[in-house]
Formats: C-alpha cells, sequence, structure tokens
C-alpha cells in the first residue's frame, strides 16, 4: 500500500507527465542533441564528426552570419516600437468607450490570427512593383514607385510592414487588457484636479501601464527575432541577402546546405539571445509594481 | 493581473515551441536508426507482391500523365504496385528524399533535378543502374540520346533515367518583333545579335523589354558556357566564376539591363510578363512551350538558345533514380517499374502530353512524335540544339554555391556593383570546395 504522502507524489508527477513529456520530447532533448550536434561536422549523409568549437569559430568570422545578425537587429528595430506605438493608440482608441467595440477589436486582432503563409502571398501581389496595389497608393499622391521586394534595402522594408500588420493587433489587446484593469476613479480624481485628456494619458495611463508595455516589448523583440514564414514566402531572405534574418540563415544551412553543425551553432547563438531577453522578462516583468 | 499571467505562459510556451522546430527535426533524423536493409543483392523474380513508392516535383498539368502510366502499369501486372507521390518542387522534394534516406525509409524511386544530385552520388545513397541494365536483355540502353543520359552519369555509371529531360530555348514573341519592324523569322544566333534585336523591341514603350534575364541557375550556367566560360575546373576542386569569360558574361547583361534593353525579373513575376506579351524574347525550358499554349495570346516562336561564341546549352528538368536501403524485392520492382516508364510507348505518350523532349530514338523515330514535329517545327529547336547540351556540375555544395553565385549576379545587375565582386565570391566558392 502506498503511503498517503506518497499517493500525493504520484498524482502531482502524473498531472504534470503530460506536459513534461511533450515539453522534453519536443524542446529538452532537441535542445540538447542541437548543441551536441553544434560541436559536430555533419552533412546527414555521411557520419558526424567532432570538431569543438569550429562551427562557432567559423560562424564568429563569417561575413554572411554577421549580415544576418544586423538584419535581424534591423528588423526588431523596425518593427518592435511602431507596433507597441500602434497598439498603444489603438488601445486608447478602443478604451473610449466608443460603440461596437467588440467588431474593432475582432477586426484588429484579424491579422494575429491570420496564417502568415497565406498572407504573405497576398502581400507579394500588393508589393508587386508594376501592378501591386501599394505602388498605385504611392502614384495616388504623386510618389515614385518603388521596388519592394525586388530591392535590397526595400524588400526589409517590405517584410517590416509585414510584421506590423501582422503583430500590431495582439499588443493593442493585450495593452487594452491593461487600460482596462487601471482603476476608473483615478481618472475621476484627475478631472476633478482639471487635468486634460493628454496629460492624463502622460501622468496616470502610461506609468500605470508599464508592466504592460514593458511584457509587450519583450514579447515583440522575441517574435521579431524568430520571423521566418514572411521571409520563407516572400523573399527567401533574398534580393542578396537584404533580408537573409538569422532564422531563414539557420534554415538555409540546415535544409538547403546540409551543414547541420553550422546550422545548429547558429540555433543554439539565436536561442541564447532570445533566453537572455526571456530572463529579462521574468526578471523584470514578475518584479514590477502593480498599483493596486 | 491574472490574466496577463495566463497569455504570459502562454506565449512563453509557444516562443520555445517555434524556436525548437527546427531542432526537433534534427532530432527525428538523429535518433532514428539507419534501418537494416540488404543492399547489393539483386533478385530476378519476386515471390509475393511488393509496393513501391516513386517520389515526383512535377505539378499541376505535368503529373497528370505520369498518374495515368503509373495506373497503367498497376493494372498490367498483379505483383507491383506503384505509388506516384508529389513532393513539392525540385529542391522539396530533395530534401525530403535526404529526410527520409536519412531515417532510413525512404522511397525506391525518386525524380531528382540535374543540379540537385551531387549530394547523393557523393555520399553513395543511390544505386547505379548498369547491373540491372546488363542484366536484362530487353532494354537497350543504347536507344537512349547519350547527350541527355550524360545529365544521369557519373563517374561513367548510368544512376538514373530520364524522364522530363528540357534544355533552355528561346521563346520569341513574335507581335512584338513584328511591331518593331523585325522579321518574326530571323531570331538571334549571337549575344550582340540578341543586344540589337532587344534593344528595337524595348524602344517600343518604356514597359516593353527586348528580353528578359533572371538568375536561375541552368540559365546562368549556359550564359557562361556562351562567353566561354565555366563555373568549375575540370575536377571540381576550383572555381573559376571571376575568370575573364564569366566577368564579360555578367558584364554583358549587366549592360543590357542598364540600357534598358532587357528586364531581370525571375519567379512567378516573370512569368507573369511573359503572359503579358511584353517581353520580346525569354530563355525557358523545353516544358514551357505547354504552358505558352496555354497561357498566351499573342503569335510565339521557339529559337535556339545557343547564341554567344561558344554554343552551349545546360540540360535541365529531371531523372528518375534508384535509392539505397531499400530492399532487393523494391529495387527488383523499381526497375520493372523505370522500364515500363521509360519505354518508346510511354516516352512518346508523356511527351505529347507535356512538350518535354523523349530521350529515346526510337520514340522520337515514332509517327506520332514524327507528327508534331512536322506541324509544330517548335518542338524541333530543343532537339537541334541537344548536341551541344551540357550536364550540370556534380558538386555536393551546389545549392549554397548556386546561391552565392546568384546573389553576386543580382548586386551586379540590380545595384550595379562591378563585376570584381566575383573575386570574392570566387573566393568564398573555394572555401566551401
Amino acid at each position: 500500500m502506498l503511503k498517503r504522502k506518497q499517493l500525493d507524489n504520484l498524482q502531482g508527477w502524473l498531472f504534470i507527465a503530460p506536459p513534461l513529456i511533450i515539453f522534453s520530447v519536443f524542446i529538452f532533448i532537441p535542445m540538447l542533441v542541437a548543441l551536441f550536434i553544434s560541436l559536430q561536422k555533419w552533412n546527414l549523409l555521411s557520419p558526424m564528426r567532432f570538431v569543438g568549437f569550429a562551427n562557432y569559430s567559423k560562424m564568429f568570422s563569417s561575413g554572411h552570419f554577421w549580415n544576418s545578425v544586423m538584419v535581424s537587429l534591423l528588423y526588431v528595430a523596425g518593427t518592435v516600437p511602431i507596433t507597441i506605438l500602434l497598439g498603444l493608440i489603438i488601445a486608447i482608441m478602443l478604451n473610449q468607450g466608443i460603440r461596437v467595440v467588440s467588431f474593432y477589436r475582432i477586426m484588429i486582432y484579424l491579422p494575429v490570427i491570420t496564417s502568415m503563409a497565406a498572407a504573405a502571398i497576398v502581400f507579394q501581389y500588393l508589393f508587386e512593383p508594376n501592378i501591386g496595389l501599394f505602388n498605385h497608393i504611392l502614384s495616388l499622391f504623386g510618389l515614385p514607385p518603388m521596388q519592394w521586394l525586388n530591392d535590397r534595402h526595400q524588400a526589409l522594408i517590405a517584410v517590416i510592414i509585414v510584421g506590423i500588420w501582422k503583430r500590431v493587433g495582439y499588443n493593442a489587446i493585450i495593452l487594452l487588457a491593461g487600460l482596462q484593469a487601471i482603476p476608473g476613479y483615478y481618472y475621476d480624481a484627475a478631472t476633478i484636479d482639471g487635468a486634460s485628456r493628454f496629460q492624463m494619458v502622460r501622468k496616470i495611463t502610461i506609468p500605470l501601464l508599464s508592466s504592460v508595455t514593458f511584457f509587450v516589448t519583450v514579447m515583440q523583440i522575441i517574435a521579431s527575432l524568430k520571423v521566418f514564414t514572411s521571409i520563407v514566402i516572400m523573399t527567401e531572405g533574398g534580393p542578396a541577402r537584404g533580408t537573409d534574418v538569422l532564422p531563414y540563415f539557420l534554415y538555409k544551412n540546415a535544409f538547403q546546405y546540409h551543414k547541420m553543425g553550422y546550422a545548429s551553432a547558429a540555433a543554439i547563438f539565436l536561442f541564447t539571445i532570445i533566453f537572455i531577453f526571456t530572463i529579462l522578462q521574468f526578471k523584470f516583468g514578475e518584479k514590477k509594481v502593480h498599483y493596486q | 493581473m491574472n490574466g496577463e499571467k495566463i497569455s504570459d505562459a502562454g506565449v512563453v510556451m509557444k516562443k520555445s515551441a517555434a524556436l525548437f522546430v527546427v531542432l526537433v527535426i534534427i532530432t527525428g533524423v538523429f535518433f532514428s536508426g539507419c534501418g537494416n536493409k540488404e543492399e547489393g543483392v539483386q533478385i530476378t523474380e519476386l515471390t509475393a507482391p511488393v509496393s513501391i513508392q516513386v517520389w515526383y516535383s512535377l505539378g499541376a498539368k505535368y503529373s497528370a500523365p505520369l498518374d495515368v502510366i503509373i495506373n497503367q502499369f498497376n493494372e498490367s501486372q498483379s505483383m507491383i504496385t506503384v505509388e506516384g507521390v508529389y513532393q513539392g518542387g525540385y529542391a522539396t522534394t530533395q530534401e525530403k528524399l535526404l529526410a527520409a534516406y536519412v531515417a532510413g525509409e525512404p522511397p525506391v524511386l525518386a525524380q531528382l533535378e540535374q543540379s540537385l544530385v551531387g549530394a547523393f552520388v557523393a555520399n553513395e545513397a543511390l544505386i547505379p543502374l548498369d547491373s540491372f541494365i546488363k542484366s536484362d536483355k530487353d532494354f537497350d540502353v543504347k536507344d537512349f540520346n547519350k547527350y541527355i543520359t550524360q545529365g544521369a552519369t557519373y563517374n561513367k555509371k548510368l544512376y538514373g533515367l530520364p524522364i522530363n529531360v528540357s534544355t533552355p530555348v528561346l521563346y520569341l514573341n513574335r507581335d512584338l518583333f513584328k511591331q518593331a519592324g523585325l522579321d518574326p523569322d530571323k531570331y538571334p544566333t549571337t549575344w550582340d545579335e540578341a543586344y540589337n534585336i532587344a534593344k528595337k523591341i524595348s524602344d517600343l514603350g518604356p514597359d516593353v523589354y527586348g528580353l528578359r534575364i533572371y538568375n536561375s541557375g541552368w540559365i546562368i550556367d549556359s550564359l557562361f558556357h556562351q562567353f566561354g566560360g565555366t563555373i568549375f575546373d575540370k575536377n571540381n576542386t576550383s572555381c573559376l566564376v571571376n575568370s575573364k569569360e564569366i566577368k564579360e558574361a555578367m558584364a554583358f547583361w549587366q549592360k543590357m539591363v542598364i540600357d534598358g534593353v532587357a528586364v531581370y525579373q525571375g519567379g512567378k513575376d516573370g512569368s507573369t510578363m511573359d503572359a503579358s506579351g511584353t517581353v520580346g524574347m525569354v530563355m525557358r525550358s523545353t516544358g514551357s512551350i505547354a504552358w505558352f499554349k496555354d497561357n498566351v495570346t499573342f503569335d510565339w516562336g521557339v529559337a535556339p538558345f545557343t547564341l554567344g561564341t561558344t554554343k552551349a546549352v545546360s540540360l535541365g528538368g529531371g531523372n528518375i533514380y534508384m535509392v539505397k536501403k531499400t530492399t532487393p524485392e523494391e529495387q527488383f520492382a523499381a526497375w520493372q517499374f523505370l522500364k515500363y516508364l521509360t519505354n518508346t510507348e510511354n516516352q512518346v505518350y508523356w511527351s505529347t502530353n507535356t512538350g518535354y523532349m523523349v530521350s529515346r530514338k526510337s520514340a522520337k523515330e515514332s509517327p506520332e512524335i514524327q507528327v508534331i514535329l512536322k506541324e509544330d517545327p517548335r518542338y524541333n529547336v530543343t532537339y537541334d540544339q541537344l548536341e551541344h547540351a551540357f550536364a550540370r556540375p556534380t558538386v555536393e555544395a551546389w545549392p549554397e554555391i548556386e546561391d552565392l553565385i546568384q546573389e553576386a549576379m543580382t548586386r551586379i545587375i540590380l545595384e550595379g556593383a562591378s563585376v570584381d565582386i566575383l573575386d570574392q565570391t570566387a573566393d568564398d566558392i573555394d572555401e566551401i570546395l
């Protein structure tokens, strides 16, 4: 017979078993395997060969790798601030007690749940230089047409636009939840004191929203570092590596060039960066004071 | 803020999951056994029914005739069942075959594009067909056109049989030729003539181009050969993309684009341009004849793409290969099907339905093909230039090398970079080799 305590223990383990097994099989073990492979030279077909940190030193001395790091950072810098700013503006607007707010909420959240693959294909048409909608809109304002996906620098702008479109709704909804958690009496008190609407946003909304803003910032940085689907479909990292973000760089090295060790080293690098941001989120995000 | 915590955990979970999808695949590959298939044994008879798979990369209208041939084969006998599986484009099929091979469960037959076979041959993942050919009296390999089978020959061994072999030919928009005051029957035979014709056509309007160029591997390989250059030295040990000839070829294309005579546009957008009738000339596969018939309303012609000082066109399309880590029974069945698929009658059927070349001399001599060649001489061009066809490089790292060359080309043509950046490209490629 099991003792009461043992039974409790067993019950506890059983409860956490499903996520534990899934996490182990799909995340922890592959992570360790990737770490192992990153120390090997392996093209899938011939046996692995231990090469120590050769993949890492090759990676850190490769111009193509640093190009990918740079492109990824530019992508983050291009998407994150704008998605947060736009998200905040939309959230504040939605919080004004306008009618049919749930309708707008759905509309704004729609891109988040839309399949990126399908959306990317549609965007490809919109960015087409000759018959695409975006160049048509530019021409209405008398602006010259852009080359978009055919140009190394403009292609990055194009995928950044898609990234913003895709994720601004997520920020808006999370920030809206944050706004709604701010008690109304702060605003009542401010109104009595004769504060303007702008002052209320600056002095009440933004400070009280800081923990949520921090959360979405970290989430957006992580999501932007992992951008992949839109790149594969719209640009394949091109033209001339202009949109060769890190996840695409490692995908290409792994599955097109069959350089598994090298790609795993890049994966470990990406993992490390994302891990740092995750720790930041846990450390500071949880500690933030909630004024409640 | 309870809601925040919940969504927080959810996002972290999603994030980690997505990040490690790649790693998961690697693990799958890592942990799967290598299979315990017998190798090197050749049987002559089946004692029990066997099912085999053939993986192919021909979508759309090209898969239908293949399905017909497979069904007929299955009905013609009772021991072998063939299942054709469409695996996506050439590169996707190659990636999937690699994964299946490493996992120990490959299909016994797979179609591979000409330039994507190197890794499989270098690592001995394919079975040469010579022993099957030798022990099979019904099969006459000499009936196959040697210019076509050279694409599947490595180290003097034949590894695959042709299915959709092609060469790039020049498609002409005859309406644009006439509008520009040109004789549409006078197609260019040198790059200088191509330039002059393209110039006259592009003068018709700002959105009209004389020639559409793009950086598809087999097209640029043809271009380099036509200027007298090759990408590698004879032993594939050193890269020659910074040779005088290849720099000259690149500079020529760069000039055509800068002068507004040619447009640099590949992929789907390129096809859209071809169909819209704003392109005077474009080099595309033999197999695109069917595409032109379906998508184009203007009067179009076909001319040889053997421009340049050296007459040369690369072999394109794919062959079907037999894969190791399969049983002797599967291999025997695969050989029976391969023979059937490439027999004279089926080649004629395949060719008349797709536009691709037949590879057997007997198929070309057949009344059906002869009638087509007579009624529509556009089909002749690819056969006529076949004697100038060369096989694609068999370097294992070709996909990566191709990307590096394409990248340099894009920078030279679209951004006006100097052709001297090819020196760096050659260095990078030498490092890979």
